[in-house]
């Protein structure tokens, strides 16, 4: 399929070795993991990542020289990842998501998932799936500075900065997250006993 | 509830869960996201040139358009001057003049239906029902831009609203 493709321009990058196909297969399941793991939904990482390769081809020329390219689509991923929900998502939750505020703590403890119960006899594979799963349901709200903070490796300041909140509502919605990770898994935490949150 | 959690638990349980998820692999791409790339990127290739991105415009192209581009914007605004200053000295002011006269012929028409309009106003302010209607009106009219300009906020903003 990539021998049909014209060369984005003069001197374009698609002459040399590093073929755009090739590159694409390095990339994309970094490239939809991120947007998979900040939408909590396929099908829209899915045409995430469709659209951060197609500008990446734009600029193939220059990334598949860059020692950075993976950071670069890490960071393009993340932006139109969180475009994409403040564009999208707010508008549609506007108009069919009136529901009580996830800060109110009984709305919280209700939507915690159920405890799995016999999370020990799972195999390593089965635990990371699960833990997955879990990630995956958890509310955009708790996920998305979760994801920015654990995968990205992003300060609070900076998920604050770019999600628009006030820095303590990043730190509560990020704990609320582990806690219901913690929860959902089952999690046997070495201060657990002495150290139970009240 | 945990708003505010023990320093202890919050660094056990931070440890914990950025040691499971730096565990987890990474998810596998779906196997239509290469062709559906690909698709597009030929559907891309089909388009004229001029319908495609400015990266992606022939070399040439572009390295003639950058300099035009540029000169364009002074070359109008000097031939601009050059024009006015030959219409000003020549016969065709006098002609734009004589035209100008009817517009404000025009002009001078509507004023006088605005005064009209002006005069049967402040007579019917003078009325009270009808000057309570009017403010009514109004604030009605300017309640709508306030709830259109707090939809529009809430639903457009720039924030990363979740």
């Amino acid at each position: 399929m990539k021998d049909e493709l014209e060369p984005v321009s003069e001197g374009s990058a698609m002459d040399q070795p590093l073929h755009f196909e090739a590159f694409m297969q390095s990339y994309q399941n970094m490239v939809f993991s991120t947007a998979a793991r900040l939408l909590g939904n396929p099908t829209e990482a899915e045409d995430i990542a469709q659209e951060v390769f197609l500008k990446a081809y734009e600029r193939f020329a220059e990334l598949s020289q860059s020692p950075t390219a993976g950071g670069w689509l890490k960071t393009v991923t993340r932006n139109l990842c969180l475009n994409h929900l403040s564009r999208y998502r707010a508008r549609w939750r506007f108009f069919s998501e009136m529901r009580t505020d996830p800060d109110d703590s009984e709305a919280y403890e209700a939507g915690l998932p159920a405890p799995e119960t016999h999370n020990q006899e799972l195999n390593t594979a089965d635990q990371r799936q699960l833990l997955e799963e879990a990630l995956q349901k958890l509310p955009a709200s708790q996920r998305v500075p979760l994801v920015l903070y654990h995968f990205e490796s992003l300060r609070y300041e900076e998920i604050a900065g770019k999600l628009g909140l006030s820095l303590s509502k990043v730190k509560t919605d990020i704990f609320r997250g582990r806690e219901a990770l913690r929860r959902k898994l089952k999690w046997k935490m070495e201060t657990e006993a002495a150290l139970q949150p009240a | 509830m945990q708003n505010q959690p023990h320093p202890q638990w919050n660094d056990s349980l931070e440890a914990k869960v950025t040691q499971e998820l730096r565990q987890l692999p990474v998810l596998k791409a779906p196997a239509t996201l290469l062709a559906r790339v690909m698709a597009a990127l030929q559907a891309r290739q089909a388009l004229p040139w001029y319908r495609r991105p400015w990266p992606s415009w022939p070399r040439k192209i572009q390295c003639l358009l950058g300099p035009l581009l540029t000169i364009f914007p002074l070359l109008a605004f000097y031939l601009s001057r050059i024009a006015w200053n030959n219409l000003a000295t020549s016969g065709v002011a006098r002609e734009v003049d004589q035209k100008l006269s009817l517009l404000s012929l025009a002009g001078s028409t509507i004023d006088t239906l605005v005064n009209a309009f002006w005069l049967a106003g402040r007579a019917l302010m003078g009325q009270p029902i009808l000057r309570a209607g009017i403010i009514v009106s109004v604030l009605m009219y300017l309640a709508c831009i306030g709830i259109g300009t707090a939809c529009f906020r809430a639903i457009l903003n720039p924030r990363v609203r979740l």
